[in-house]
């Protein structure tokens, strides 16, 4: 199970909601403030989520939350309020906060919403995991292979690929095929694929 | 010439002398004329001015202090003085013999007085009483045969008409002593008896018989006593003891029958101490405060009609010629006192009567003061109904007031509440949300094979105190919106201050202001409503956070502290906002002075109209390093 990093200024909401998370298996941090969050900040790549109070002294919810965005921080972050107002809620979730509870909640509701987020997280860091590994694929091309990758994910003959880089037929074959075994791919529709997510077709081709 | 060189002195003085000597004794003769003349002159106006005075001779009957003649005699005299245009020589005569029974001693008496007017005689003899008048008519025609005679203060019927001379005339008195019974009985008509004192010397015994005679009409309607044959001590006894239903008469006590003379008014006056029955007279000689009154001769008019003829005679007229009509009694006159005394009614008296002696009432003795007074006590009345209605109405305005201040008050502190609500919401919930976690925990808990027995009290524990936690802010939210009358107790201020923060932390940390206090140490009692007194603060304290919110940058902080300052309690509310304009300072407490734009402006005004209630003061300053600072003085509550 996951790991849920509790921020809440109130010490018997928190002690709570720690030890009610526990008992249903989870690991928990508690934090007093944003601040002690940040000085810690937990591996984002481990399932996890924050549980956020709106309303603590120093560094609120939402500016915490926007704090590890700026950092790069894949936590999912569930808030939770005593009073949730419309436009604090809408801030929130625009900002990519996973849910907006209100207090008291539910147990069920409450465990709902940690393994919702920590569930979409997890899908996001596996496709993000995935783009990683192409990445990782892409960059170890030479650049001649890149040339040819790329001519290839445009859809280019190898002859004409051959003219344009000024070297004969069969060469490109030959990088043609090294890419192939990089990228660890068989057809050329992978092959335009990977380009495909990896933003490369969107890049305008140089000549 | 020669002649005259030769001898020039002798000559020429002799001429002279023969030539001066006609001239002087015409001179001489012009002195002594003129002189005679002069004397002559000054003589006769010397006696024109004085003249020979008339010589007048008052014939007492009885002795000169002897009522009701005795004061003829004065009323004569000084009407004489009065009436007359010349010198007068009046003597008095005393006829003593009037007195005594016995031997007539008129003889030398007679004598006596033939020798002492011999030389000079009399022009005028007035007589006093019928005695005197008597005795002259008896010597009519050997003594006094030339002067002429007025017989005053006498009873008609006591003169000898046939005897009267032309020398003489009567100024007589009708004593008609059954008018005056009649009037008593009329005044007092259960009147049974009358004591009638009369003294025992031979004229009165006389006047005795004379009023028996008179008196005989009332036989049987009335007892007479009569007193003649009693000493005055007797009388006393007798006047002391007389029976329900009398009166008594006093007519004449000249000596009584212990031969003892009873001159001026000390007999009536000793009498009328003792006597048991209100006293009547005939004679207003009497009338001082003894008697009751009734209808009396009056001798003072009789005393003027004696001395006006006596004036007519001394001028000439012949005393035969002037006829005067009796008197009568004149109009009746009572004496209030005696009338208060016997509980006579004004009513009872005949009309026309004349009172005496009447005590002034009050009202017409103090007329003026009684009018001012009542004046000013009417005024004061007025004033006092006045001031009261005014004091009613201020009432009834104050507490009008108090109740519109308690109403406002409470609807400001609906409004702060309103304002609270969110922060309100969030304090409560935080207790509940912690109470549903545990609850749902301990659940699992139990739910599970092996049960942590010390987890589940743990959360006991905890559930318990977050329950409390949430009844604290409900019971502070109920306190600050409760309507009740303020009541005065004793309260700490440093607690109103806490719990006010309390109340407003959760808002604060939201606005992310900074909130802190510096309590005085110890307690700061107040005496005073603790519900105003912490919607004081909080009007304070929100009012430093809206103004702190206001300011872009810097420090959000709104410091409150408490101290004892001059033996009050003092309250600072400071905070690091944008101050209020120098210009404004008394004016934010006024009604509907509002820098916020959705303000009502009752704020601070509600919070001075509470804190002067308290007897504090309010106010506000800037501080140097910026940011507004309030002040509440309280007084100290006494004792302890």
């Amino acid at each position: 199970l996951a790991i849920v990093h509790i921020v809440d200024d109130d010490a018997s909401f928190r002690t709570s909601t720690a030890r009610l998370l526990k008992v249903c298996g989870y690991e928990v941090v508690t934090y007093e403030s944003a601040e002690q969050l940040l000085e810690r900040l937990p591996d984002d790549r481990i399932a996890s989520c924050i549980l956020l109070d709106v309303r603590i002294p120093g560094l609120s919810g939402p500016e915490l939350q926007d704090r590890l965005a700026e950092l790069g921080s894949a936590l999912p972050i569930v808030f939770l309020t005593g009073h949730g107002d419309v436009p604090t809620s809408v801030r929130a979730i625009k900002a990519g906060a996973e849910d907006f509870l209100t207090k008291p909640v539910p147990k069920d509701a409450l465990i709902d919403a940690i393994e919702r987020a920590v569930a979409r997280s997890q899908v996001k860091r596996e496709k993000s995991d995935q783009l990683n590994a192409l990445r990782g694929f892409v960059s170890s091309l030479t650049p001649r292979e890149h040339q040819v990758f790329e001519r290839v994910a445009q859809g280019k003959m190898n002859k004409q690929i051959a003219h344009e880089l000024g070297t004969t037929e069969r060469t490109i074959k030959a990088h043609r095929q090294k890419v192939m075994e990089k990228l660890r791919i068989e057809s050329v529709t992978e092959l335009v694929l990977i380009a495909e997510r990896l933003g490369i077709l969107a890049a305008p081709a140089r000549k | 010439m020669l002649l005259f060189g030769s001898e020039p002195g002798g000559r020429t003085a002799m001429f002279f002398w023969r030539t001066a000597l006609p001239f002087r004794c015409l001179f001489q003769w012009a002195v002594v004329l003129a002189l005679t003349a002069g004397l002559l002159l000054g003589l006769t106006t010397c006696s024109q001015a004085a003249g020979e005075p008339k010589r007048v001779v008052i014939l007492h009957s009885f002795g000169f202090g002897f009522k009701p003649w005795s004061e003829y005699a004065r009323a004569i005299r000084e009407e004489l003085d009065r009436q007359a245009r010349w010198r007068l020589d009046i003597m008095d005569q005393l006829l003593a013999s009037a007195r005594v029974s016995g031997d007539n001693p008129e003889g030398p008496f007679i004598n006596y007085l033939e020798q002492l007017y011999a030389a000079d005689p009399l022009d005028l003899i007035i007589t006093i009483g019928a005695p005197a008048a008597r005795f002259v008519q008896r010597h009519r025609h050997t003594v006094f045969s030339g002067t002429p005679v007025l017989m005053g203060a006498v009873n008609q019927r006591r003169i000898q008409i046939a005897g009267m001379t032309e020398n003489d005339t009567v100024v007589a008195v009708n004593n008609d002593h059954l008018v005056a019974f009649e009037s008593m009985l009329r005044v007092l008509p259960a009147t049974k008896k009358v004591m009638v004192v009369i003294g025992n010397s031979p004229s009165e015994k006389i006047l005795r018989e004379a009023l028996e005679r008179e008196l005989k009409p009332l036989e049987g309607r009335i007892e007479l006593e009569w007193t003649d044959n009693l000493s005055f001590e007797e009388l006393l006894k007798s006047a002391a003891a007389l029976p329900p239903h009398s009166a008594v008469y006093w007519f004449n006590l000249s000596v009584d029958a212990a031969g003892v003379g009873h001159e001026g008014d000390k007999a009536l006056t000793r009498f009328h101490a003792v006597a048991n029955a209100p006293i009547f007279s005939y004679d207003d000689s009497y009338f001082g405060r003894e008697l009751l009154g009734g209808p009396m001769q009056s001798v003072a008019e009789g005393g003027r009609r004696i001395a006006s003829v006596a004036v007519r005679i001394l001028g000439g007229e012949k005393a035969g010629d002037i006829k005067t009509p009796a008197s009568d009694f004149s109009t009746p006159k009572y004496n209030w006192l005696e009338l208060q005394r016997w509980g006579i009614s004004e009513n009872r008296l005949p009309p026309g009567s004349q009172i005496l002696f009447r005590s002034p009432t009050a009202w017409e003795q103090y007329r003026w003061q009684i009018l001012a007074t009542a004046a000013v006590l009417l005024l004061q009345a007025t004033m006092i109904t006045g001031l009261l209605y005014e004091r009613r109405r201020r009432r009834y305005a104050e507490t009008e007031a108090r109740q519109r201040m308690s109403e406002l008050a409470h609807v400001n502190r609906h409004a702060t509440a309103g304002e609270l609500s969110a922060s309100i919401a969030h304090e409560l919930n935080q207790p509940l949300g912690a109470i549903l976690n545990n609850v749902e925990t301990g659940a699992i808990i139990l739910n599970s094979p092996s049960p942590d027995l010390n987890e589940i009290k743990t959360i006991f524990d905890e559930i318990k105190r977050d329950d409390q936690r949430a009844t604290e802010v409900i019971r502070r939210l109920r306190r600050l919106l409760s309507k009740t009358a303020s009541d005065a107790q004793d309260i700490d201020l440093n607690d109103t201050v806490g719990e006010v923060f309390d109340l407003l932390s959760a808002q604060a940390a939201e606005r992310n202001i900074i909130l802190s206090s510096k309590l005085a140490p110890g307690i700061l009692r107040v005496s005073g409503d603790r519900i105003q007194l912490q919607q004081v603060i909080l009007n304070l304290v929100v009012n430093g956070m809206d103004s702190v919110v206001g300011t872009a940058n810097g420090r959000r902080e709104v410091i409150s502290s408490t101290l004892l300052s001059d033996g009050s309690a003092r309250i600072t509310i400071a905070d690091s906002g944008a101050g209020v304009p120098s210009d404004k300072l008394k004016k934010v407490f006024e009604p509907f002075f509002t820098t916020k734009g959705d303000g009502m402006g009752m704020g601070l005004s509600i919070a001075r109209t509470i804190v002067e209630a308290h007897g504090g003061r309010i106010w506000a300053e800037n501080q140097t390093s910026g940011g507004a600072v309030f002040h509440v003085d309280l007084p100290l509550a006494k004792s302890t």
